[in-house]
């Protein structure tokens, strides 16, 4: 009933676009628009670009999920264009629900946090997009619909994205906030609150290493910046100016449309907002139409003849499709290990803060290795298992204060940076122990505070090295008791 | 143990002083009970290690749970099978005839006068074996001594839960030859053959309120490979003595608030690198056994756990100036002074995270103490034949001379150069009668819950001015004891 109904207002919505994007339109003009569109060679460049999108999307794919599961990037690309494939011919966004349940199934993660990974990527999809969007404002006066657009975007992917935030940076907030507000209703809430919790932890748990979230949303403004360019290629053939700007808010304006469940394939939305973003800049409405109906075209057959053929290959049928959306919404979260005292599973990350090459230069300057009596090699094992020691003690600190400590170290850095015109690490070791100096043993408090627990640390485990015991026999334990 | 078991008539979350006492005493009289530990279960073939990975193994956050504020305090627990009871020097002290009758008038805290908590030092005094040493004093204890008489001051020689204690100076790393009494050496393995079970790798995150009783726990339990699992454990009385840290965050993260976590008290510690003309082998023997009881309970002062790893870190604050002195190790050794602080603590749960914010705000009267402890302590190290002093306070120059050491007693230390330790942390649920100052009554058990009791350091009233161990095992039993008749 539920699936009945959100086909109905699928198709509903879809009708709506349609109905506004065709009245008084000159239809023998559009015709004429498409008939004497130029496809050579810029149709076939423009389907190869939107391929290179999806083997990035495959990239993506694979890395979100690459801590829990090992696929390769055809997969993850596979995986991608299921749900395209599905979107186009279910309505009300099945797709994604397909896509998680490939995901699922080529990965064994559950389907939940496969379900979580997916809707992380359109996250991220969105604040790409958005992005592209923001940027594209400032060199194209925009208004109307296109501004509304954006203010919808931003609160709705705004939402979101506090939403994966929050998962990203305190999953045990998120467990604690469940627990006590859904403990009130009964345990098989509770349980079932909670697994889903530590699904959806678990499927952004690859964002907690800033390093990796940087990389996953390059590859994400990446995958929109190709999309743009396949909208871009297909500018000529239409006898249109090779605009960028114009490409990026016709693509951003279109896919931020979509993002509306509509019916399959998108028809109707996909062509009212990207006819209506390429009238904003100026081109005529006749063209503007037409080319909507050839970049849908442009998109959607790869994406069906890719997405069958991944489908047979895979063996998904789409009937599993619709029992897997069923699951979902009826029964998925607690049909299994219900009343069990195991709940479910937890993922932690470690996420450390600085990098080992900063960190060991670091070390290297705090620590008086030279004085040590130690060989070279023995000085580079030393070193580095101080550094992880210390390494340690940071990861071993509150949330508060590894947050205040990596701020304070990203400036110390950067004035070193200011300073030197160099990185800390470009440093010769003597001007890097003169900066340590400075900063640990210098006159202002602050930064004394900032680098008191690392010099202590470092120092603490060179002096415990066994390397360095052996070397300095006097003050090993062993020599002690002798 | 490899099934979790789901429902247990009582639930002890914590394994050191105050959960161990509790278990014996319970499984002992034939109660249910499942003890659920944060950290690992170690062997004395464990122990031993380098400081490094004896941190990484043995102590809460490696050893980096600091105490913020004005000034930052360096504070660390245990966290494995034994708690804090693993780590520490074993020194033993039962809570002084004068902080129990403080306790009483304060707190309103019931049936705990020296007489009646005798029985309960006795039975954990045979437990942990405490006792005297019986290899002699080494010779940083014998030049603190020397000090100690040259002053006239009272002290005394502190018995230790470390029988036949063959003074390899691993107190801080686990004592590998298991001479020292650690609760899992001594009362675990009791508790087990009694008939408790133990759950290691477990650490509670919530209590489970149900309609104005804790149903049970949730907690996350780390499988091997490193993944966590949540799992449920019902219970029908939960003890908590996850240390005095832990404790009232758990508490407050569970939405139980009422006097919990805000009266948190320490003992503030300043270290203090000596150097002799003699050679002292601090290294390769315990730790100074006598503690100077002549200015108490403000002011405390004794010796500390010494290795090249730790004198670096004392030397550090003035690191440039006093990196020389690593070359004489072998004639240094490392004391203390230590105050009964009277500044105001918290311990608050992480909002966004699984950690918890401790602070403490270092009242004058403990940087008065401090630093009047850092000139007498200095004047008696003088008068015992030291040559050099570094105190761990930054900026502050060596002290050589007796007119160096009594500046100390008149000025006060600079507050933003002080390098401050503790190891003894304790009162943030603090126990007794008065409903406007305790989270538990007399007996720990929780104020507006009926099966919820506190019984470990957080519960002590204020602080003890001693080495607390004994006075958490002593109260422990009398709160576990009582529980078990009222179970009968």
């Amino acid at each position: 009933m539920r699936r009945a109904l959100l086909i109905v207002l699928g198709l509903v919505i879809s009708g709506v676009f349609v109905a506004i994007a065709v009245k008084e339109m000159d239809w023998p003009k559009v015709a004429e628009t498409i008939r004497r569109m130029d496809p050579m060679p810029w149709l076939p460049l423009s389907v190869l670009a939107y391929l290179v999108g999806q083997f990035v999307r495959g990239v993506r794919c694979r890395l979100l999920v690459s801590h829990e599961a090992n696929i390769s990037t055809m997969t993850g690309s596979n995986i991608v264009i299921i749900g395209y494939a599905v979107n186009t011919v279910l309505p009300a966004r099945m797709g994604e629900v397909a896509r998680a349940g490939v995901m699922s199934e080529r990965t064994g993660l559950p389907f939940i946090q496969s379900l979580t990974v997916t809707f992380l990527e359109r996250v991220l999809d969105g604040l790409a997009i958005l992005s592209v969007l923001l940027v594209t404002t400032l060199m194209l006066p925009v208004e109307g619909l296109i501004k509304n657009t954006v203010y919808v975007a931003s609160i709705v992917l705004g939402s979101a994205a506090a939403g994966i935030t929050i998962a990203v940076a305190s999953p045990e907030f998120l467990t604690t906030l469940i627990s006590r507000t859904v403990g009130v209703i009964g345990r098989r809430w509770h349980d079932a609150a909670l697994r889903l919790s530590m699904y959806v932890a678990n499927g952004v748990s690859y964002l907690r290493v800033p390093r990796d979230a940087v990389r996953v949303g390059l590859l994400s403004v990446l995958v929109w910046v190709i999309e743009t360019v396949m909208f871009l290629l297909l500018f000529p053939a239409f006898g249109l100016p090779i605009e960028f700007w114009w490409a990026a808010l016709a693509m951003a304006v279109t896919n931020l449309g979509i993002l509306v469940p509509s019916a399959p394939g998108y028809v109707g939305p996909f062509h009212y907002f990207c006819m209506m973003a390429l009238i904003s800049v100026g081109v005529d409405e006749s063209v503007a139409l037409g080319f909507a109906v050839v970049v849908h075209i442009t998109i959607h057959v790869p994406i069906i003849v890719w997405g069958v053929g991944v489908a047979v290959w895979y063996g998904v049928e789409l009937g599993s499709t619709v029992a897997m959306a069923k699951f979902v919404w009826n029964e998925g979260l607690d049909s299994h290990q219900s009343g069990a005292a195991v709940i479910g599973a937890l993922t932690p990350r470690r996420r450390d803060l600085l990098t080992t090459r900063f960190l060991k230069a670091l070390v290297e300057s705090l620590v008086p290795i030279e004085e040590l009596g130690l060989s070279q090699d023995k000085q580079d094992e030393v070193l580095s298992g101080t550094t992880d020691f210390v390494r340690g003690q940071i990861g071993g600190m509150s949330t508060r204060l590894r947050i205040l400590f990596a701020f304070g170290m990203a400036g110390f850095k950067f004035l070193v940076r200011l300073r030197y015109i160099r990185g800390f690490c470009q440093l010769p070791l003597t001007r890097r122990q003169r900066v340590v100096e400075m900063w640990a043993y210098g006159p202002i408090g602050p930064a004394r505070q900032l680098f008191r627990a690392l010099r202590s640390t470092a120092l603490l485990a060179c002096y415990e090295h066994p390397l360095v015991i052996d070397t300095n026999p006097s003050i090993s334990v062993e020599e002690r008791s002798v | 143990m490899s099934e979790v078991a789901q429902k247990t008539q009582v639930l002890i979350v914590g394994t050191g002083a105050g959960g161990a006492v509790t278990a014996i005493e319970l499984a002992s009289r034939g109660v249910d009970v499942l003890l659920v530990e944060e950290g690992k279960r170690h062997t004395v073939d464990d122990y031993g290690d380098s400081a490094t990975a004896a941190m990484a193994r043995l102590y809460r956050g490696r050893g980096m749970t600091p105490i913020m504020g004005s000034v930052p305090i360096g504070y660390v627990e245990g966290r494995c099978l034994g708690g804090s009871t693993e780590i520490n020097s074993g020194f033993w002290h039962r809570t002084p005839p004068e902080i129990l009758l403080r306790w009483k008038a304060q707190y309103g805290l019931a049936d705990s006068s020296p007489e009646e908590l005798a029985p309960h030092f006795e039975w954990a005094e045979e437990m942990t074996k405490v006792s005297l040493s019986e290899k002699g004093w080494p010779p940083s204890t014998e030049v603190f001594a020397k000090g100690i008489d040259a002053m006239g001051w009272s002290a005394q020689e502190v018995p230790r839960t470390a029988h036949h204690c063959e003074h390899k100076n691993e107190c801080a790393h686990g004592c590998p030859t298991g001479a020292k009494q650690g609760m899992s050496r001594s009362l675990i393995p009791l508790a087990e053959e009694a008939g408790a079970k133990v759950l290691t790798r477990c650490r509670v995150k919530l209590l489970l309120k149900r309609r104005g009783r804790i149903a049970g726990v949730l907690a996350a339990r780390v499988r091997d490979g490193g993944t966590q699992e949540l799992i449920r454990i019902y219970a029908e009385h939960v003890f908590l003595c996850a240390g005095p840290t832990e404790t009232p965050a758990l508490l407050r993260r569970s939405g139980m608030k009422f006097h919990v976590g805000d009266s948190l008290r320490i003992h503030p510690m300043l270290k203090i690198a000596t150097l002799f003309p003699e050679e002292m082998n601090s290294q390769g023997s315990v730790l100074p056994l006598l503690q100077v009881k002549e200015f108490w309970p403000e002011v405390s002062m004794g010796g500390a756990f010494f290795s090249a790893g730790h004198l670096a870190m004392g030397l550090s604050e003035n690191w440039p100036d006093t990196r020389n002195r690593m070359a004489d190790h072998r004639r240094m050794a490392i004391y203390y002074t230590a105050v009964r602080g009277t500044g105001k603590g918290s311990v608050r749960p992480s909002m966004f995270g699984d950690s918890t914010h401790i602070r403490y705000e270092l009242s004058s009267d403990d940087l008065k103490h401090l630093s009047q402890g850092l000139g007498r302590l200095s004047t008696l190290l003088l008068a015992a034949g030291a040559e050099e002093i570094y105190p761990s306070v930054f900026g502050v120059p060596v002290i050589r001379r007796e007119i160096e050491a009594v500046h100390w007693l008149d000025e006060m230390l600079p507050r933003s150069g002080l390098s401050l330790t503790t190891v003894h942390a304790f009162s943030a649920c603090p126990i007794g009668e008065r409903m406007d100052r305790c989270a538990a009554d007399s007996f720990g058990k929780l104020h507006h819950f009926d099966n919820v009791y506190v019984n470990d350091a957080s519960m002590l009233p204020d602080s003890p001015g001693v080495n607390p161990q004994g006075s958490i095992m002593a109260l422990a039993r009398r709160n576990a004891i009582r529980f078990a008749d009222g179970v009968r």
